[in-house]
């Protein structure tokens, strides 16, 4: 059976510290103001705030990024096809045929996906290539979005999200019931982001509350 | 057989080619501005990718489409309602198409790539329908606006009659022939294209996407009868200014029964308006909420308010409804009403991010960077110039079309 790559975030572990979001950002060269994958506060109103009275407060983060869907709306509807899907589950974008219609952002039911409004000349803090040299930079005018890290995936390593300070996050091969994910998923109850839509992501979630 | 005449001649018609081409030129150095900055100098952020651009593409294609429904429709029966305006329709929807097909170039990132949609169109897109749609109109239109001009375009000896010259009874009886059958293939592409918005939206709703647009159920009756309002709209509007500054007049009773038209779609649009707004009320409060009372609804309210209710007043009355001035301010009025209804349509769809908690969607605002987790749009100085400069080029294109096409009936049929 063909691979299906997939990730486990446990919302048990994870504790908002936003490493991933960082180390994502510097792996794959995210220019000023674009971020692939980010962690959001389930609480109060802002960043890192509770929600409820004291003493009944409650807080729990949300890592999100690209669900690498198996049906993948911004997939369906991009126009020209720059958009796709992997045998191995990965959802890519061409960067090179992509015409920067933003049909894919508006598609797309988990918000992950972000656009190159300005030139890179202006968004380029530090204006040198960061993180992993075979990420391409990406041209003015198109989306981007998380990748599983595939330079990284395709040589047989994990995502540079993976190794989280507080083991929140697991790779594997989803069709694979012996897989670390697989296990996760089975024992711990992983659920996906609005499954009701049908999309079927890749990314599953082990709930906070267990 | 000569050409319309635009009076008073020449000075007045110079200076307002004049002011075209300086509108043109000025969108013309915001489009390079914005192509080589990027969009960023546009209002559009990643909570919501879509503004002007996209809205202007949408009701242009529904005017276009439907400028053309009202008069093809008729050629099609063999019926001579509107026999004197439609190749006044024609050319109207023609450009209005053509014009949309250039906000789309407009609104790219990558506007060098749009061959892309050639090369490798992904046939699951509505986008790619929404392209193959518009050419197809565009071809069908063309063919049918050929066929009902050429005899006269021959016996003016243009060159636009590509040297077919024939006018006898016999190649009056092909053309008329030809020119019905196009206008029946132009009547079922108008529909299709009048309502691609809704099409789009459909494409979406298989995933619930664009959840406040989907779970509006009546939006496909809604598109095709705004397209279909502003169609008969602006073929008033033009009617109008023909009448004015040109020595083409349409008959008053003709102008009439357009005027009546538009009334009537006036009053079923808001038909369906109001249907749809009581079916969100029970289907759910808070979508109900944020169309009307969201920060967007003004621009719904407005739109109600001065789109509908007062030219409704004006074509209501067949005193008001005579005057040719007042038949045009209605016709404007209710050109900016189908414009305002849509425009808060698109917005509403992506005021809320799909999963809206704190930090939010990062915008990109430089120099710092803004995350939100409610979208705004305002479109910038940038957008408003080259939508201009674009709606400039079609005033253009309609001159020339004036000056070089027999708009007016040579023989009646």
């Amino acid at each position: 059976m063909a691979k299906r790559y997939g990730m486990v975030i446990d919302l048990k572990r994870c504790v908002g510290c936003q490493t991933c979001a960082l180390v994502c950002k510097l792996e794959n060269h995210q220019p000023l103001g674009l971020w692939w994958n980010r962690v959001l506060t389930i609480g109060g109103p802002e960043i890192d705030t509770p929600f409820g009275t004291y003493p009944d407060l409650q807080m729990s983060f949300l890592p999100i990024a690209c669900q690498h869907c198996e049906d993948p709306p911004c997939v369906e509807v991009c126009p020209v096809g720059a958009a796709y899907k992997r045998e191995d589950g990965l959802v890519l974008i061409n960067w090179e045929t992509c015409i920067g219609c933003r049909y894919c952002i508006v598609a797309c039911p988990y918000g992950v996906r972000v656009y190159n409004w300005r030139s890179t000349k202006e968004q380029e803090i530090p204006d040198f290539q960061v993180g992993a040299p075979e990420v391409p930079a990406r041209p003015l005018g198109v989306g981007e979005k998380c990748t599983f890290c595939v330079h990284r995936v395709d040589k047989g390593l994990q995502p540079a999200c993976i190794p989280c300070p507080s083991r929140a996050r697991f790779f594997g091969d989803l069709n694979d019931p012996n897989s670390e994910v697989s296990k996760l998923i089975k024992e711990k109850g992983g659920y996906q982001l609005k499954s009701e839509l049908g999309t079927n992501p890749s990314v599953f979630y082990l709930p906070a509350k267990r | 057989m000569k050409a319309a005449t635009i009076r008073p001649d020449s000075k007045n018609l110079y200076a307002w080619i004049a002011v075209l081409v300086a509108i043109i030129a000025g969108a013309a150095y915001a489009w390079t501005v914005q192509t080589i900055e990027g969009l960023g100098v546009t209002g559009l952020t990643n909570v919501m990718p879509w503004g002007l651009y996209v809205q202007f593409f949408g009701f242009l294609l529904g005017m276009g489409g439907g400028a053309i429904i009202v008069s093809a429709a008729m050629d099609a029966a063999g019926m001579q309602t509107f026999k004197s305006i439609s190749r006044i329709s024609i050319v109207v929807g023609v450009v209005a198409v053509a014009l949309g097909s250039v906000f789309i170039l407009g609104d790219l990132g990558r506007p060098e790539r749009a061959i892309y949609f050639f090369i490798s169109p992904n046939w699951e897109s509505s986008m790619v329908w929404d392209m193959i749609f518009m050419i197809l109109f565009l071809v069908l239109a063309v063919g049918y606006g050929w066929f009902s001009m050429r005899a006269d375009l021959a016996r003016k000896r243009s060159p636009l009659a590509l040297g077919v010259n024939d006018v006898s009874e016999k190649a009056l009886r092909r053309d008329r022939t030809m020119s019905r059958i196009l206008a029946g293939g132009t009547v079922v592409v108008g529909a299709l294209l009048a309502n691609q918005a809704s099409l789009t939206s459909w494409t979406l709703s298989e995933h619930e996407v664009l959840e406040t647009l989907s779970m509006r159920l009546l939006l496909a009756p809604l598109f095709l009868l705004s397209a279909l309002t502003s169609g008969v709209a602006v073929l008033l509007l033009v009617v109008a200014i023909l009448s004015r500054f040109t020595d083409i007049k349409i008959a008053s009773n003709t102008r009439e029964s357009l005027a009546k038209m538009l009334a009537v779609l006036v009053v079923l649009n808001l038909a369906v308006l109001v249907a749809e707004a009581a079916i969100l009320d029970f289907r759910g409060r808070v979508l109900f909420s944020v169309i009307m009372e969201g920060p967007y609804a003004p621009i719904l309210w407005s739109a109600i308010a001065i789109g509908a209710a007062v030219p409704l007043a004006m074509l209501a009355y067949p005193r008001t409804r005579r005057l040719g001035s007042t038949v045009a301010l209605a016709s404007v009025l209710s050109l900016a009403g189908v414009f305002l209804i849509r425009y808060s349509l698109l917005l509403q769809g992506t005021l809320y991010p799909h999963i809206a908690y704190p930090l939010g969607i990062p915008i990109q605002a430089i120099p710092q960077t803004v995350w939100s987790t409610v979208g705004s749009y305002t479109p910038t100085f940038i957008e408003v110039i080259v939508s201009a400069g674009i709606l400039a080029f079609g005033a253009l294109l309609l001159t020339f079309a004036v000056k070089i096409l027999p708009l007016k009936r040579e023989r009646s049929a």
